[in-house]
């Protein structure tokens, strides 16, 4: 009988003991500062496009018949041309076009070109699309223009449309696929029309660049 | 020897003046260099405003660019909406991942190929829509869809568009930028009472319908139950706490 309260209390010892230790650790373990934060950084889950011009002009004018010969900025008729890098091989190609997040279509389309008085518009218009070019071989009619991206070693460059359409710089197979971050390096190339309408000296146009689901 | 003396004479007077010329062209150059240095120095004390200068006037040079994001999961109604109703939709992530602060504004169109009818822009209502979005900066814009009486049922596909407007003009073109994610939604027939309910609504109306078929199924087939209650001997407990015999 004696044995067994002997037993009884030092089993209590140990275990208020144990609690002891135990609250002592406990105590440790919560030193002001002792915390630490990690962060981890995750994919992004956005579609996104960024677009960072190089260059602010267009230039490299040429065509056109006197005396509306282009000069090296100013766009002649009929159907001079100009563009906005200097294009070709060993061309440059200033805009930056970066599909910084998901997998995505990129797309790209145009707006019809505005003059500064807001006077008669050139309207966009394509070889093969709608509205058709109405001028001779394809090319602009009146108060028409068409433009196109293009890229180094592009073979097929983009036509520029009013609706959003494949931008073929991102995706040498056919398509515009661009893959998480992938950027691409482009130029732009207008034909104006065969004769103005409106005299203005300036006509602005919009190209937008378009991320959408594949 | 003296000649040659003479000569080494001579060719120290030449020495002497080779000497001096040589120390002239060297002060020239000291001070040619000095002149240089001096200019290269002004050049440089020059170069940094003029730099930061050029930067401030034209801020495109600084690699300014424009972006903008959108979430990649799609837009999407997780109940089939009935006509003449209107939903709140999820709001909708859109991120502006260019340098310079953007007016966001967002649009409805059908981008995305697939099965479906294309969704009326005017059925998608924006709160916040033209905001003004600071580089780097995201927003969570509310969505409505608005569904007429007359909508035809089916399932719908299209794209909500956010458009960065702060355009970037090279020479006489504006670049713009643009992001798409899908929306996704489905409206039953207008005569349908079920496709508004929620599930468990649904269900109610299940059991409850269910429970007065069976009523009524009962009534008809003329059974009848007859509930008696016999007295309960508990009752009869006299006030001495015994039971009275029965």
């Amino acid at each position: 009988m004696v044995s067994r309260v002997w037993a009884v209390l030092i089993v209590g010892i140990l275990a208020i003991g144990g609690i002891g230790v135990v609250n002592k650790a406990a105590h440790t373990t919560t030193i002001p500062g002792g915390s630490t934060n990690a962060t981890v950084n995750v994919l992004p889950t956005t579609r996104s496009i960024t677009v960072s011009p190089g260059q602010v002009t267009f230039s490299d004018c040429h065509r056109g018949q006197r005396p509306y010969h282009s000069t090296s900025t100013l766009l002649g008729q009929p159907n001079g041309e100009c563009s906005v890098g200097t294009l070709g091989t060993h061309g440059t190609y200033p805009i930056t076009i970066d599909n910084a997040g998901i997998p995505s279509n990129i797309e790209v389309s145009a707006s019809n070109a505005v003059p500064a008085d807001n006077g008669t518009r050139w309207r966009l218009c394509s070889t093969h699309g709608h509205p058709a070019c109405t001028g001779p071989r394809g090319a602009p009619g009146v108060d028409q223009y068409k433009a196109r991206t293009t890229a180094r070693g592009e073979l097929n460059a983009t036509p520029l449309t009013a609706s959003p359409a494949c931008d073929f710089v991102f995706d040498a197979s056919g398509g515009c696929r661009a893959a998480r971050g992938q950027l691409r390096h482009e130029g732009i190339k207008l034909i104006g029309p065969t004769r103005f309408s409106d005299n203005s000296t300036s006509f602005t146009i919009t190209i937008t660049w378009i991320a959408v689901a594949p | 020897m003296f000649g040659s003396g003479d000569d080494g004479s001579g060719d120290d007077a030449s020495g002497l003046a080779m000497t001096m010329r040589l120390s002239a062209a060297e002060s020239e150059y000291l001070a040619g260099a000095r002149r240089r240095f001096g200019r290269r120095l002004v050049r440089a004390i020059l170069a940094v405003p003029a730099a930061l200068g050029v930067l401030i006037a034209f801020p495109w040079l600084a690699q300014a660019s424009i972006g903008v994001g959108v979430q990649g999961a799609p837009v999407r109604l997780h109940t089939v909406a009935r006509p003449g109703s209107s939903y709140a939709l999820p709001p909708v992530y859109v991120v502006n991942t260019g340098t310079q602060d953007e007016m966001i504004s967002m649009r409805v169109q059908r981008l995305s190929h697939g099965p479906g009818r294309t969704v009326p822009p005017s059925w998608i209502q924006f709160t916040g829509n033209g905001m003004q979005l600071p580089a780097r900066k995201s927003a969570r814009v509310p969505l409505e869809l608005v569904v007429p009486a007359g909508a035809a049922p089916g399932k719908y596909l299209s794209d909500v568009v956010v458009v960065g407007t702060a355009a970037i003009s090279v020479g006489k073109t504006n670049l713009g930028v643009a992001a798409a994610t899908k929306l996704e939604f489905s409206v039953g027939r207008a005569s349908d009472a079920g496709p508004g309910l929620s599930s468990w609504t649904l269900w109610v109306i299940g059991a409850l319908l269910l429970a007065a078929v069976a009523v009524l199924a009962f009534r008809v087939s003329g059974l009848q139950v007859r509930v008696s209650r016999r007295p309960d001997s508990s009752k009869f407990i006299n006030s001495q706490g015994g039971y009275r015999g029965q």
